[in-house]
């Protein structure tokens, strides 16, 4: 008997396991790209915290990923999954929602994308109000945090400019990577970024990468089954062409907003105003001055996070827009903002965009259309995704002007 | 006179003979022990061993958890 033979058989175990594995992430990467279209619509976890169901969008020519918050969610016929759902100009949008999700996170997550950015156009979809924050609420950040996105930051070859503040940023959720001492090393290791901390980082790195690889394959696992438990899902979907008629959109879009805000003076959805909004505005009695207001928006971590998003993006080669609607005027101003306090937020987007030469889109033109959200909390209505939806558009067909924006 | 072995016994690694009647436990280690000594079987059967190990490890610890805390916005 060879006194190897223990050693052979383990060897030849790895290997025959190995070979099933890679045998079932290409299997998962079939199925994730047959049936990637069809849940471009849908949000679920796997979506937003696994990679594989976004990589694979990312690959689509006729996706468009759109990122962020609980304004993607909500339903609403005029949405932009349900205006696009034909692909009419040749695309659909490949939503990815999480309540709460922040710039901090998205550089995360684009960071997980890598590579896969290169070339292609991205939307980020942002809400105001988390711009009055001075920071990212840990309950926030807590329900995006993805350990598998993390990873793949720390281990991204992003430039130290970037990596270095965005760890620095991660590091004030320690709650975050709990008991996860490794990546919490490297964290530390990039924000330090000293001689220690690079040899902390060279250590550490191939266990880190064994790491992530762990991660993928049950990422690789879980979208398989979230495809798999959705036997509705169809792997092909239905393309026709047909010009967008946008101001005949809008014309249809505003009645159904009015109808549905017809029971308050703020137009906030009749729905929401009885569930949350009279009782909400009822017992507030606190004012904000213009001083306190624009202090809030220029002390808010939230547009240095943004700028580390878009630089995430352009480092790999993407092209990414930043949209976002206005602050509520009625709400505002009846909290006692002034509508020049309220340009504040979109003046300062448009001067990021114009610093790291990216678009910009908010729709402050449309701040005197009191139904164009459907409550201070920045959900669009039917019509203010008409508008959302036209400058995706516009943004995918390449007719956004950068610099007029 | 000479002995003959009788055409059902057989040859036990230890000098032993196994005869035909022998009882079921004494066959099977009879069985094992010819097989353990048999270079090819053995390695297969190493390799089936460890590969049970290690996907008993991926049906343990490979179910990953992308959970995350709910949240719902408070801030107004």
């Amino acid at each position: 008997m060879s006194p190897h033979s223990h050693l052979r058989a383990a060897l030849l175990a790895l290997l025959l396991v190995s070979a099933g594995l890679a045998g079932g992430v290409v299997y998962a990467g079939s199925l994730e790209t047959q049936y990637v279209h069809a849940t471009a619509h849908l949000n679920f976890l796997q979506k937003r915290q696994g990679i594989a169901l976004q990589r694979a969008a990312f690959q689509q020519d006729d996706l468009l990923p759109v990122y962020g918050s609980s304004e993607l969610s909500i339903r609403n016929p005029f949405r932009s999954d349900i205006i696009f759902l034909l692909y009419p100009t040749g695309f659909t949008p490949f939503l990815v929602a999480g309540d709460g999700n922040t710039p901090i996170i998205q550089a995360q997550t684009m960071a997980g994308i890598g590579n896969g950015l290169r070339g292609k156009r991205v939307v980020v979809s942002l809400s105001p109000q988390f711009f009055l924050q001075k920071n990212v609420t840990l309950t926030e950040y807590l329900a995006n945090f993805s350990r598998l996105h993390a990873y793949q930051f720390v281990l991204s070859d992003l430039p130290m400019s970037i990596k270095q503040p965005v760890a620095g940023r991660m590091l004030q959720y320690p709650r975050s990577f709990g008991k996860d001492d490794m990546l919490r090393s490297l964290l530390h290791a990039i924000a330090e970024d000293g001689p220690l901390g690079r040899i902390t980082y060279a250590i550490l790195y191939p266990i880190a990468k064994l790491q992530e690889l762990v991660f993928e394959l049950q990422d690789h696992w879980e979208a398989v089954r979230s495809i798999q438990d959705r036997p509705e899902l169809k792997s092909t979907v239905q393309h026709i062409t047909k010009p967008m008629n946008w101001n005949m959109l809008a014309a249809h879009a505003l009645p159904y907003a009015q109808a549905h805000a017809d029971n308050n003076k703020f137009a906030i959805d009749n729905t929401l105003w009885d569930q949350l909004w009279r009782g909400l505005i009822a017992n507030d009695r606190t004012k904000v001055s213009d001083e306190e207001f624009t202090r809030q928006l220029n002390e808010s971590s939230s547009f240095e996070d943004l700028r580390l998003m878009v630089q995430t993006v352009k480092a790999y080669g993407g092209e990414p827009l930043v949209l976002s609607p206005p602050f509520h005027k009625v709400y505002w101003n009846w909290k006692g903002v002034s509508t020049a306090a309220l340009h504040v937020y979109a003046d300062k987007l448009r001067a990021l965009g114009k610093e790291e030469g990216v678009a910009v889109v908010v729709l402050d033109r449309y701040e005197n259309d009191k139904y164009l959200m459907t409550d201070p909390g920045s959900h669009l209505s039917a019509e203010g995704w008409v508008y959302y939806s036209q400058a995706m558009d516009d943004f995918f067909q390449g007719k956004l002007d950068v610099v007029k924006q | 006179m000479s002995t003959v072995p009788s055409p059902s016994s057989q040859h036990l690694p230890d000098g032993r003979e196994s005869q035909a009647g022998e009882s079921l436990p004494g066959r099977i280690v009879e069985l094992y022990t010819k097989l353990a000594n048999h270079p090819q079987v053995r390695t297969v059967a190493l390799t089936l061993f460890y590969l049970a190990i290690l996907v008993a490890l991926i049906a343990l610890y490979g179910k990953g958890n992308f959970s995350t805390p709910p949240f719902i916005y408070q801030g107004y």
